[in-house]
């Protein structure tokens, strides 16, 4: 056995190992036309080639979620989204509804608080609620993360907008680069934006992508 | 009539080398030899066409005693019409089918 032909054996076996289990009789067909290749520089070719097309198939068939590190790190950043929901709510339902005796301890959020109407505190404790449900999901790997997700961000987001909206509140001053100790600090909120995108991104591809056998 | 869909000059060059012996069974190396597509494009091709029924598949005893079984290929009627078609669009269109040299896109 030569060099190439050692090599074009090593390759094919290769390939037929990182083949997925759904591809395995087309890994097979691949192998089974080493033999009729006469030449053995084609034949390496031809080997290197099967593997280039069991690498393809293998991450078309990966999941996301595969990884516990993806995982984890999807369920902490969705858990962080949810503790800040879920203060916010406290807050503001605190001071709304007057639930503590002890001062308000922001003073300058008054005039925000004072225009915010009772039901944006309780639509973001709930999206905070279905954002701690989702990282459940995204352990446990369901399909529903992807909506528990998905559903409360947009809530997120439109009350958000709402409140933006309101000139009173002074949201929207406070976003402006003036009020900012660094133009850059505006990347920290582009950022979770983007990640929570990449989040529901991952989850849709999940879903696409048939569970490994 | 037309499918609408557009199909890669490489998969249009298969369909070709396929539609030029509709009844044989062919082997992926001879089609390779025919079509100049590698394996790694080759094969990723022919899973698509049989996922979309446009191409029949079987295992064939080797000729040879000692060597493994080899898969062959040819495509099914809804296969024939669509590559007919395809291959007359690609001729009136005067880019024509023809096999890919290498290192070509």
């Amino acid at each position: 056995m030569t060099r190439y032909q050692y090599l074009s054996r090593q390759l094919i076996r290769l390939a037929m190992r990182v083949a997925p289990c759904e591809r395995q009789a087309w890994a097979q067909a691949m192998s089974a036309e080493m033999d009729a290749i006469p030449s053995d520089l084609e034949a390496l070719s031809w080997a290197l080639g099967c593997l280039q097309a069991s690498c393809h198939w293998r991450l078309k068939s990966m999941r996301p979620t595969d990884f516990w590190l993806v995982r984890w790190s999807m369920a902490l950043w969705v858990a962080l989204v949810a503790c800040d929901a879920l203060a916010y709510a406290g807050f503001t339902l605190n001071y709304k509804l007057g639930l503590s005796t002890a001062q308000y301890p922001y003073p300058l959020n008054i005039r925000l608080l004072g225009v915010t109407p009772l039901w944006d505190p309780i639509l973001t404790l709930i999206a905070g609620v279905m954002l701690l449900l989702a990282v459940i999901l995204i352990f446990r790997r369901k399909s529903a993360a992807l909506a528990a997700v998905a559903t409360p961000f947009v809530v997120l987001l439109l009350l958000f907008a709402i409140r933006v909206s309101r000139p009173e509140s002074h949201v929207m001053q406070s976003l402006s680069a003036m009020y900012q100790e660094s133009p850059f600090e505006m990347i920290w909120p582009a950022a979770g934006f983007t990640i929570t995108i990449l989040i529901c991104f991952a989850l849709w591809r999940d879903r696409q992508t048939p569970a490994p056998r | 009539m037309t499918s609408g869909r557009k199909y890669s000059r490489q998969t249009l060059a298969l369909l070709a080398a396929l539609i030029q012996q509709p009844r044989t069974w062919q082997h992926g190396y001879e089609l390779s030899k025919g079509t100049g597509l590698k394996s790694g494009t080759l094969y990723p091709m022919l899973i698509r066409l049989s996922d979309q029924g446009l191409l029949d598949s079987r295992w064939k005893d080797a000729e040879r005693p000692g060597r493994p079984p080899r898969h062959v290929y040819r495509l099914t009627a809804s296969g024939m019409a669509l590559a007919r078609e395809q291959v007359r669009v690609a001729a009136e269109s005067g880019f024509g089918v023809r096999p890919i040299k290498v290192g070509e896109r």
